[in-house]
């Protein structure tokens, strides 16, 4: 099952006629994903978000009532659709959010963490209705300021695992180093490739990002710090020694990179 | 110090970042880098020696082996000495 090809008007028309048209007036649709980022598979869905002025009312089509959202699911051929309606000032709140955060803590703590893939799916996605709406909300988004945010909850998650991880080698509990020794490395990654500015929130999707950001012996070490050769307590430890080991390396390329980014303005 | 040994970040430390510089962290104590500190800090990965690090830095930093040599090891020595690095097993 190959991915519809998003950039042909007739594919776009036919999404488009998927959403309830009681939605589009004065709205914004895109498609996001996976599969617009190039990095789905058979079983992803095509996604469509819907950003409506004020809150999305239901209509008489069935939706799914989400906390903040409409969401409707379809078919395109054998791929199912997800549209998911929201409203356009909830973008709106997370710019300010992003662009306040520095000043003000409890901006940054009330930060609504469940849009992060929608607003990827901004940045990354093609317009279907309402364009140059599209474009103005597009361009003038704090991309860089929501990278440097998810950097640095990747980074004080890491910091947690990572301090987790060293306890329990100390303590020679391999089960619980193999698992938060992984979980900070993955973690650290995370911190590292939202530091180069990729704004996928996903941690699914952390092999395509680095492959994508060209880290081609970073993932190759990544993945072979993963493998553990054998499940004998004494490997896992010195195996889980190993990945956060790594771990300190990435973090490292990740401060170097705000470093950077600092002297840069 | 034998520039033979080859040293490992110890897995207590993490780095930070405070203004614009970079610190080591172990427990409540903390260690301003500069930047060649941060290169050799960097190299500091349990694979490479003293003496490696030592040809790498020069080389990267178009400096003079014997100087850079004598630098690196007493860096080294007082990282290890602080507990910041361990010698490779």
């Amino acid at each position: 099952m190959s991915s519809p090809d998003f950039r042909d008007p007739r594919v776009q028309a036919e999404l488009l006629a998927l959403v309830p048209s009681l939605h589009l007036t004065d709205a914004i649709a895109f498609l996001g994903g996976s599969l617009v980022q190039g990095f789905g598979n058979t079983a992803s869905d095509i996604d469509i978000i819907v950003l409506v002025p004020g809150a999305p009312v239901p209509g008489t089509t069935a939706g799914y009532l989400a906390q903040r959202s409409i969401i409707y699911v379809d078919r395109y051929g054998d791929r199912r659709v997800d549209i998911e309606v929201l409203p356009l000032s909830e973008v709106d709140s997370v710019a300010h959010l992003l662009r306040t955060q520095e000043e003000d803590l409890q901006a940054a703590l009330d930060f609504p963490t469940d849009s992060l893939p929608t607003l990827d799916s901004l940045r990354i996605g093609v317009p279907l209705y309402g364009h140059e709406a599209f474009a103005a909300l597009r361009d003038g988004f704090p991309w860089r300021e929501l990278a440097a945010f998810l950097s640095g909850e990747a980074d004080r998650m890491y910091q947690s695992f990572y301090e987790d991880a060293v306890g329990a080698i100390d303590a020679d509990d391999h089960g619980t180093a193999l698992l938060t020794s992984r979980e900070a490395l993955g973690f650290a990654l995370d911190a590292y490739i939202a530091a180069r500015g990729h704004t996928n929130p996903r941690p699914k999707w952390r092999v395509r990002k680095l492959q994508v950001l060209g880290e081609a012996e970073l993932l190759r070490r990544y993945l072979d710090a993963e493998c553990d050769p054998s499940s004998e307590p004494d490997t896992l430890l010195r195996r889980s020694a190993g990945r956060l080991r790594l771990s300190q390396e990435v973090q490292l390329m990740t401060h170097r990179l705000a470093l950077t980014a600092d002297e840069s303005g | 110090m034998e520039t033979s040994l080859i040293p490992v970040r110890a897995l207590q430390v993490r780095t930070t970042i405070v203004g614009k510089e970079l610190y080591l962290v172990k427990g409540t104590d903390a260690f301003r880098l500069g930047a060649i500190e941060v290169e050799i800090w960097n190299l500091f990965d349990g694979l490479r020696s003293v003496e490696e690090i030592a040809e790498t830095i020069a080389r990267d930093f178009n400096e003079e082996l014997d100087t850079v040599r004598g630098d690196i090891a007493a860096f080294t020595a007082e990282l290890l000495d602080q507990g910041l690095i361990e010698e490779a097993a």
